[in-house]
């Protein structure tokens, strides 16, 4: 380092040749800068030689579902009617052909950087036949007279989740991504997911239902119930491997519809598969959105 | 730099021991510290790089708790179709914190937070008396409080859905602690709170699967 100890010139003090000489010697840089040498921030951007992705070593965007601006003619999903499910809807593009992102050769996430998915698509929701009330979807409480009155909880739900294929590029090993389930979990005689394996879930509205006059507590038995309507859903996933992981694929797929449910008073809060509310009665609609896949380094 | 600064050395001048003082008090400041002016451009590269010496992320997947769920109110006698979570009964109205976190050593600069999850909220209760109260639909509010500031404030979901909020802010640098908070609507005296047979409480409102990502920049 370059600090320089030697004593002040006071007066009185016989100069010499020599005597300068070794001052000026004193700033030889001997050895190399090191941080004592630099001033605190001393570092700024033209100092550092970064390549252009240091920071964000990856990214790419992909198309998923179906293209369908006016949603003429949008991909459906009926409700599910049988429980634990065989296989869940895989988002697709109205063809048949499943929707996802691949990497070429495989995308490698080391444990020094983190992976963002986010993801996007266009829903809507098609009700018949009252699922409102079916099954788990509703309480009871008194209306104006006293009397039992159900009402919907207006929790019914698609869940949309992330699986990946970490196995190899064919693309024949689909799995949950770390902190997700499957929502094949029993309890009891229902099967889905404990909210805490729900870490990848995107939950879709399906109704909203509510009494049109309430007064002190209590309802009428009339409803209004309105299906959520074209909207936008997203999601949004974070991910730092422990140890370098190669994916080759990532997919969004689709399941409903659930509902809330414990098994017992203490019991954790689940998302269940409520089948008496699926079938013909909830059809779940959407056209396309996109899945963007972000890789940014941790430090 | 090493230049005269503050005398010329001339031939035949006068050299007295404050004007060599004063020159080596100069050079010494210029050539002892060096600060970016004295740097050549990418002089540094990433493999010389300390960790964290341009930017750090944070990232908690579960956030707030070790279910990724708010813990804040559980009231585990609502029904058992109903999640165990936000009552009108044990809810203490205002701002309530579901999630925290401490963003250790951020070195001053640039924050880029996002938190995101689902949240549901039972909106049988938003059309009061009509010949009261106008329509009033109910939300879980969300915002992010970042070192005692709010980094970021929604008006929030008003059905079951998922949520995303992320803001931006300059922050000083040391440990910025986090503050995840809702806000449910406030209850009015129309609403329906219990159930008929039991008079369990009804959930108002949950938020779960919460995630959490943050981005520092500091160069």
């Amino acid at each position: 380092m370059s600090r320089i100890n030697r004593a002040r010139i006071v007066d009185g003090d016989q100069a010499t040749a020599a005597s300068l000489n070794d001052r000026f010697d004193d700033f030889s840089q001997a050895n190399a800068l090191n941080r004592f040498n630099l001033r605190d921030a001393a570092v700024d951007l033209p100092q550092l030689a970064k390549s252009p992705d240091f920071q964000a070593p990856f990214i790419q965007v992909d198309d998923i579902g179906k293209s369908d601006l006016l949603h003429a003619s949008p991909v459906s999903v009926s409700g599910f009617s049988s429980a634990p499910y065989t296989s869940p809807h895989i988002v697709e593009d109205g063809a048949g052909n499943a929707t996802f992102a691949t990497y070429s050769g495989g995308l490698t996430v080391d444990p020094e950087e983190v992976l963002r998915i986010y993801w996007s698509l266009s829903v809507d929701a098609d009700l018949s036949g009252g699922p409102e009330n079916d099954g788990f979807q509703a309480i009871v409480v008194n209306d104006t007279t006293n009397a039992a009155s159900a009402i919907s909880t207006s929790a019914g739900c698609f869940v949309a989740w992330l699986q990946w294929d970490i196995t190899s590029s064919s693309l024949t090993n689909w799995t949950e991504v770390p902190g997700q389930g499957d929502f094949k979990t029993a309890f009891g005689s229902n099967y889905g997911n404990a909210l805490s394996f729900c870490k990848a879930t995107t939950v879709i509205p399906l109704w909203a239902s509510y009494p049109p006059v309430l007064s002190d507590g209590k309802p009428t038995s009339a409803r209004t119930t309105n299906s959520m309507g074209w909207r936008g859903v997203s999601g949004a996933w974070h991910y730092v491997p422990t140890s370098s992981t190669t994916i080759y694929g990532l997919r969004i797929v689709l399941l409903g519809v659930m509902h809330p449910n414990r098994v017992s008073t203490a019991g954790a809060n689940n998302l269940v598969m409520d089948t008496a509310a699926g079938g013909v009665k909830t059809t779940l609609k959407y056209t396309g959105g996109q899945l963007v896949t972000f890789v940014n380094r941790v430090q | 730099m090493k230049q005269w600064t503050k005398r010329e050395v001339r031939t035949g001048g006068t050299v007295s021991p404050d004007s060599v003082q004063a020159e080596m008090t100069s050079s010494q400041g210029s050539i002892a510290t060096l600060d970016r002016s004295q740097l050549p451009a990418a002089c540094i590269d990433t493999a010389r790089l300390a960790d964290y010496a341009t930017h750090r992320i944070y990232e908690e997947i579960p956030f707030g708790s070790t279910t990724g769920e708010q813990e804040a109110v559980n009231d585990e006698d609502a029904p058992l179709n109903n999640f165990s979570a936000f009552t009108y009964q044990e809810h203490n109205s205002g701002w309530t914190t579901v999630a925290e976190t401490t963003l250790s050593d951020f070195k001053g600069g640039h924050l880029f937070a996002e938190w995101s999850g689902n949240a549901y909220v039972w909106p049988a209760n938003s059309q009061p008396n009509v010949t009261v109260r106008k329509f009033s639909p109910r939300y879980v509010r969300l915002r992010l409080v970042v070192a005692g500031r709010t980094l970021v404030e929604s008006l929030g979901p008003s059905s079951h859905e998922f949520f995303r909020v992320f803001g931006t802010g300059i922050f000083e640098q040391g440990d910025l602690k986090v503050l995840a908070q809702v806000k449910l609507t406030d209850q009015s005296y129309d609403d329906m709170i219990e159930e008929r047979t039991t008079n369990n409480p009804i959930c108002q409102a949950h938020v779960y699967s919460m995630r959490f990502l943050a981005v520092g920049r500091w160069r």
